[in-house]
């Protein structure tokens, strides 16, 4: 066994080599017992014997577990202080180093926001991993997927008890403009039950849906409204924009 | 013992030939003349010591009667390090040795 994989050892293998020393402690001991037999002592006195003399296996054992522990501490120091004297003796490298994996972290906490955001975090409904959405066809004209007539929503709404409930919305670009300034926001008109009624929960305030949801950003027109004049004259929202 | 000695009498030992711990203990004790008497918690402590440092290795064979038993060699890093500490020990016993040898002048 060379140095290196002793250590790998103590490492990795803690109880085995645990094991090893207890057997090679034991074996020593019954070693010194059986010389002594063979000059002629007893076989059972001669254990007696030997075990004072060489001193107790138990405590040599807790003495090289200790051993053991002791110098990996003392070697991750070292460790330590030798990294630090590599990183003192080349600071070009160092900030390389310190800013890549800066940028790394950075880019993965970015990544990781985007995810939790968009599609870990559910919406803020209640059961919100029940959500669909849902969309009318026309065959006559080849359409999978078109709109929903309003009245539509009513009579589904009516109509198909599974869902606790439906809501609509239909986006489109609007100007909003203050003074001499106007602005192109993208809007969308929404029916009454879009926004969960649930009191409690701030979290429902369409104009916090934008910070905690950015696939489904939800800002007030008077957002725009204010960037463009300057001034918050009126706390009144424009309209419920949202961005998808 | 202090730990050096212990370490260049067990690399001198080992350069002869392998043996298991306990040959080791008995080898030292009987060229020493029974002066040296080597302990568990003083012989296994320093053999692992040495291991890591990788001046001796370990394997684990059967001995003259049999038995299993943890087999020591010294590698060329120990025998390059028997040197060097048999001469510093060679230096500073000397060095002993005329200075409770001088005469008072």
């Amino acid at each position: 066994m060379s140095g290196l994989w002793r250590r790998w050892r103590e490492l990795f293998q803690r109880q085995r080599v645990d094991r090893e020393s207890v057997a090679e402690l034991e074996q020593h001991v019954a070693m010194a017992a059986a010389e002594k037999t063979r000059a002629g002592v007893d076989e059972r006195e001669a254990g007696r014997q030997a075990r004072p003399e060489l001193g107790s296996v138990a405590v040599v054992r807790e003495q090289l577990a200790e051993g053991r522990s002791g110098f990996m501490m003392e070697q991750l120091l070292k460790e330590i202080a030798y990294a630090g004297r590599v990183l003192r003796r080349a600071p070009g490298q160092t900030v390389l180093s310190v800013a890549t994996i800066g940028v790394g972290i950075a880019a993965s906490t970015v990544l990781f926001a985007l995810i939790d955001g968009v599609v870990l975090r559910p919406l803020p409904y209640p059961d919100a991993e029940t959500l669909v959405a849902i969309s009318d066809t026309n065959p006559s004209l080849g359409l999978d997927r078109t709109g929903v007539a309003g009245g539509n929503i009513d009579d589904w709404r009516r109509g198909a008890p599974g869902f606790d409930g439906i809501a609509g919305y239909y986006a489109m670009g609007r100007t909003v403009s203050a003074d001499t300034d106007a602005d192109v926001v993208l809007t969308a008109q929404v029916s009454a039950d879009f926004f969960p009624s649930d009191p409690g929960a701030s979290a429902c305030r369409p104009d916090v849906y934008r910070g905690r949801h950015p696939g489904l950003a939800v800002q007030y027109g008077q957002r725009a409204h204010r960037r463009r004049s300057g001034r918050d004259h009126r706390a009144r929202p424009l309209a419920a924009a949202v961005r998808r | 013992m202090a730990t050096e000695k212990l370490d260049l009498l067990i690399l001198k030992t080992l350069d002869l030939e392998p043996r298991h711990g306990y040959g080791i203990g008995q080898r030292i004790e009987q060229v020493s003349l029974g002066v040296f008497r080597v302990t568990l918690g003083a012989l296994y402590p320093a053999l692992e010591r040495l291991e890591r440092a990788g001046a001796i290795r370990s394997k684990w064979a059967l001995s003259e009667n049999n038995r299993r038993a943890r087999y020591y060699t010294v590698t060329a890093a120990g025998r390059r390090r028997l040197t060097t500490e048999r001469q510093a020990w060679e230096r500073s016993a000397e060095a002993m040795t005329r200075v409770l040898q001088a005469d008072a002048k």
